[in-house]
């Protein structure tokens, strides 16, 4: 097992130079540059992202000094590799588009909150999806089964964008109980973290209903009845061990996922989350930091498959006792 | 001898969406206590389906639409879950043809053998964790104790069909049902769990249900014979009787493909198909493969004929005086 | 089924059987192409031009001028919803073709010659899969510019490698079969047994992948332009009127539920098909 992790930690370390390294060399090609993007919103006189002109000086003592850090005058290859010193020693500098606070500051303050959020949704999907999945596979094709899985269809096709909305609206109308917009206090994670969920609530029960499904077919079920086994027995005792188990693969992607892929959903709520960051630095042509988001999310992807796999790997003893 | 298990003309029937398909197509028998009873037949011949019915294991697609099946004095097809699920395991052990699917994988087995005794609520843990390693000591599993924290895939096939043994005879049963057990085994394997079945069925002094493709694992195992062909029975009998003095041209077939009965051998298949059960012949089910066919048999189905003491047989050779 | 030679019309005419015996699915099938039909004559049966402005009409409420009321330049929501159809349709089917003839021969090339060629392409298949697609999507988007052939190259850069995983996967499986055996006996070169035996045998999971991906590009993009980076504006699309109908939701909400519905809409019938494809490709006896 050891020796599978170190392996795998290797093959981790060796997709995210690989990650880097393309991340690098597209980022150096996009046209337009941070503060040409800055000037033109200055000069349109448009508010929002646009800076104000005591803030596009400082944002031109910044890119001096990231010129000097990332020497346009140097070779490519060196620059790649000021990169990746940077990286490997939590020394990437100031960002354009915050210039006050260096990159390593943005990401460990904004991580936090979309790993928080993402794993309160997870956690609430769970509690919810699972039961209900598994009342539509013993139900099978009766009304409780039918009105589960037309929720899993619609849910899994309304982007949590537009949940994001309804869910404001809701909140902010009819039961104006919690804040829709803010960030500070406990409650401020309830709306944002339920407009999230509703998504892998329909991914977890369909998942269940299909995996208890299946496992209700199984020889070894017949037998668990054969045996004498009652409902509790059988569905309980044997049946759901074997669809759980691998529910688990699914939700490392589908962690991850919810850490990056709300992007509008924190802007929606103002939550500052590692999202809203990447779509904003996106947005105005932040370079250095989305560089460095997509690394780091690269490496939590990554970290999180191999947390998923550890996890199966103590889950199912095929695996466990076959690698030991 | 005091009788077991009586089936009165049991009929089984799948709904598929290509039409209804009759598994079971009017079968009876007896089963007296201590007696072996043999059921043998080709795929499909609806072996599995007619044993599954005593316990009410059908698929879900599966109907008993007429019988009636009483086992140790209760009419099984009018018991509640309850009253079913108290006989299941305790006083019917089955043993399935796949031991490969038939165990759950992330179980551990010394668990898995224990559950009939904890689900009937026989005894304690403990006591279930002691007669555990005893059954699998007895049905032949070396270091017991220690195999029992192990999971099915860490077993060989052999083994884990003694695993299933096991577990089928952990409460004593008064009927174990093995399912072609041996089926797919390797040919030394088979001839130890069909041993390792005489065995504990003198110890334990229990009745077996075997069913099999095998002629020659019949022979010095079963009291009795069942021959089936597609859904039907065609020939009945004490196994000497059926096996010396074959009167269904079926079941000349069927010896003819084992030559020697002392040497263990799969079924040759028989020239001819096994007729689709959802639009089955008319009259009898064999005339399309029968060299002995007559115009009756085309129309008109034969009852089973006595052709001996005990000793029956469906086909109009035997009855047309 | 073992000695087939090559599938015939007897297995696509089963698939179909079972398929229509599946309600949603003919219902998402139906859907699917009036929804496709809608697309591609947007430039004809759309009402007013996307982009044409009515200052004298702004936020009007849907009413039989303007059937879906209009936005705040008082465009027409209805002809905007046919173009943003059209938009979506054209990444989908684009995004989509592109994922297809990479990952289709990367995997049938993976599968076939095995060996050192499977192991270097699976191990890019895996590092690929472990990058955070959507974050490259939008790099891409930048680099390459706005546009749809950019948004294509974008989305099919990162969706190739599960396509070529599935294809690689069935190809193997294949491969072993009596009938490519026979066709190599016989004499028939590797590309001509590659596509010729191989590709029909193992098409049905693929159009169901492709089915199945679809609703996902389109999510994609509308992501994409949620955030400014889909098609250039004032080419609608579903994303950039779902964040402009955000604002609005409490005033005018038809401006919200309009594209999010079509969004949905077109999503769910596309799901449909996929789930009556798996289950018509897996019920196969
Ligand atoms: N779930 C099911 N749905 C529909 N038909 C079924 C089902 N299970 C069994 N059958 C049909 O019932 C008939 C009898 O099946 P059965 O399993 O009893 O055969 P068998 O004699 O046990 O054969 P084998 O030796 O292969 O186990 C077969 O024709 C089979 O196709
Ligand atoms: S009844 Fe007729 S067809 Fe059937 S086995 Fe006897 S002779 Fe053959
Ligand atoms: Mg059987």
């Amino acid at each position: 097992m050891t020796q599978y992790i170190i392996k795998r930690i290797g093959w981790i370390i060796f997709n995210l130079l690989v990650l880097s390294l393309i991340a690098f060399i597209l980022i150096k090609n996009v046209p337009g540059s941070f503060l040409e993007l800055q000037i033109l919103i200055g000069q349109a006189g448009t508010m929002g992202t646009g800076l104000t002109i005591s803030e596009v000086e400082k944002v031109r003592g910044v890119e001096t000094e990231m010129m000097k850090r990332w020497g346009e005058d140097v070779p490519l290859w060196q620059q790649y590799l000021t990169f990746i010193k940077g990286l490997v020693t939590l020394d990437m500098g100031p960002s354009f588009r915050w210039p006050t606070q260096t990159i390593e500051e943005i990401i460990a303050n904004t991580f936090p909150v979309s790993f928080t959020i993402a794993i309160l949704a997870v956690t609430i999907a769970i509690i919810i999806g699972i039961p209900l999945g598994v009342l539509a596979a013993l139900k099978q094709n009766s009304w409780i089964d039918y009105l589960v899985s037309a929720l899993v269809m619609v849910v899994s096709a309304i982007p949590n964008y537009v949940m994001a909305v309804f869910v404001i609206f809701l909140f902010s109308f009819w039961i104006p109980i919690l804040p829709t917009y803010g960030w500070g206090q406990p409650k401020n994670y309830i709306l944002p973290v339920l407009a999230m969920s509703f998504g892998p609530i329909g991914s977890i029960a369909g998942y269940m209903r299909t995996s208890l499904l299946d496992a209700l077919k199984q020889d070894y079920i017949r037998t668990a009845w054969a045996k004498g086994g009652t409902e509790r027995h059988v569905i309980f005792g044997h049946a759901m061990k074997n669809s759980l188990i691998p529910l688990v693969t699914i939700l490392g992607p589908m962690i991850s996922h919810l850490i990056l892929g709300t992007v509008f959903v924190e802007g929606m709520f103002g939550v500052p989350g590692m999202g809203q960051y990447f779509s904003q630095a996106a947005g105005s042509r932040d370079y250095p930091l989305m560089m460095a988001q997509t690394v780091i999310f690269g490496l939590i992807l990554m970290i999180m498959n191999l947390i998923v796999d550890i996890i199966y790997f103590f889950l199912d003893p095929r695996i466990r006792v076959s690698r030991r | 001898m005091d009788l077991l298990l009586s089936i009165d003309n049991l009929n089984v029937y799948f709904y598929r969406s290509e039409g209804v398909l009759k598994a079971v197509d009017g079968i009876s028998y007896n089963l007296h206590k201590g007696e072996v009873l043999g059921i043998v037949g080709e795929s499909g011949s609806g072996k599995s389906v007619s044993v599954l019915s005593i316990v009410r294991l059908l698929p879900a697609n599966g109907k008993i639409v007429d019988g009636s099946i009483s086992f140790d004095g209760k009419d099984i097809l009018k018991l509640s879950m309850n009253e079913l699920q108290d006989i299941r395991g305790k006083d019917i052990g089955f043993v399935f043809q796949d031991p490969m699917s038939s165990l759950n994988p992330v179980i551990t087995v010394g668990q898995q053998v224990m559950e009939p005794l904890l689900w009937h609520n026989l005894c304690s843990r403990e006591e279930a964790y002691k007669r555990a390693k005893n059954m699998l000591g007895m049905v032949g599993i070396p270091f017991p104790e220690e195999r029992m924290k192990e999971y099915p895939f860490q077993f060989s096939g052999g083994m884990r069909q003694r695993v299933m043994i096991a577990i089928a005879l952990i409460c004593n049963p008064k009927l174990l049902i093995a399912d072609e057990p041996t089926t797919s085994l390797d040919v030394t394997t088979q001839a130890q769990i069909i041993r390792l079945l005489k065995n504990m069925r003198s110890e334990l002094d229990m009745s077996v249900i075997l069913i099999t493709h095998n002629l020659a694992l019949t022979s010095n195992f079963c009291d009795r014979l069942i021959i089936m062909y597609a859904s039907n029975m065609m020939e009945t009998g004490g196994t000497k009787d059926v096996l010396n003095t074959p009167s269904h041209p079926y079941t000349r077939f069927l010896l003819d493909a084992v030559p020697d009965i002392e040497v263990e051998k799969e079924l040759v298949p028989i020239p001819g198909t096994i007729p689709d059960l959802i639009n089955p012949p008319e009259g009898c089910k064999f005339h399309p493969r029968c060299p002995m066919s007559m115009d009756i048999c085309r129309t008109e189905k034969p009852p089973l004929f006595p052709v001996g003491d005990g000793h029956y047989s469906a086909c109009w050779l035997c009855g047309r005086e | 089924m073992g000695n087939k030679k090559r599938i015939g019309r007897s297995y696509w005419s089963n698939i179909w059987e079972k398929f229509k015996r599946n309600k949603l699915a003919v219902f998402g099938l139906i859907f699917v192409c009036i929804l496709i039909l809608l697309g591609i004559s947007a430039p004809w049966l759309a009402p007013y031009p996307y982009d044409e402005v009515h200052y004298e009409a702004v936020w009007t409420p849907p009413c039989r001028e303007f059937l879906a009321g209009t936005d705040q330049l008082g465009r027409d929501i209805f002809s905007r919803l046919l173009y943003s159809l059209r938009n979506a349709i054209i990444v989908g089917l684009g995004a989509q073709s592109l994922i297809v003839v990479i990952g289709l021969t990367l995997g049938l090339i993976a599968g076939f010659y095995g060996g050192k060629t499977d192991n270097i392409l699976m191990r890019i298949v895996d590092i690929v899969y472990s990058f955070p697609s959507y974050l490259l999507n939008i790099i891409l988007v930048l680099v390459l510019g706005r546009g749809y052939f950019s948004i294509f190259v974008a989305i099919a850069a990162t969706g190739w490698a599960g396509m070529a995983r599935l294809v690689r996967g069935q190809t193997l499986s294949t491969k072993s079969r009596d009938f490519v055996e026979a066709a190599r006996a016989s004499g028939a070169g590797n590309n001509r047994i590659m596509f010729r035996y191989i590709l029909p045998n193992i098409i049905g999971p693929v159009i169901y992948s492709i089915f199945s991906g679809i609703p996902g590009v389109m999510l994609v993009e509308s992501g994409l332009s949620l955030i400014g980076l889909g098609v250039r504006p004032p080419m609608p699309s579903w994303g950039l009127m779902i964040s402009e109908g955000t604002g609005q939701f409490l005033y005018n909400p038809y401006m919200l539920l309009a594209p999010a519905g079509m969004l949905v809409l077109t999503i769910l019938s596309f799901n449909f098909v996929a789930f009556g494809l798996r289950d018509a490709l897996s019920a196969r006896e």
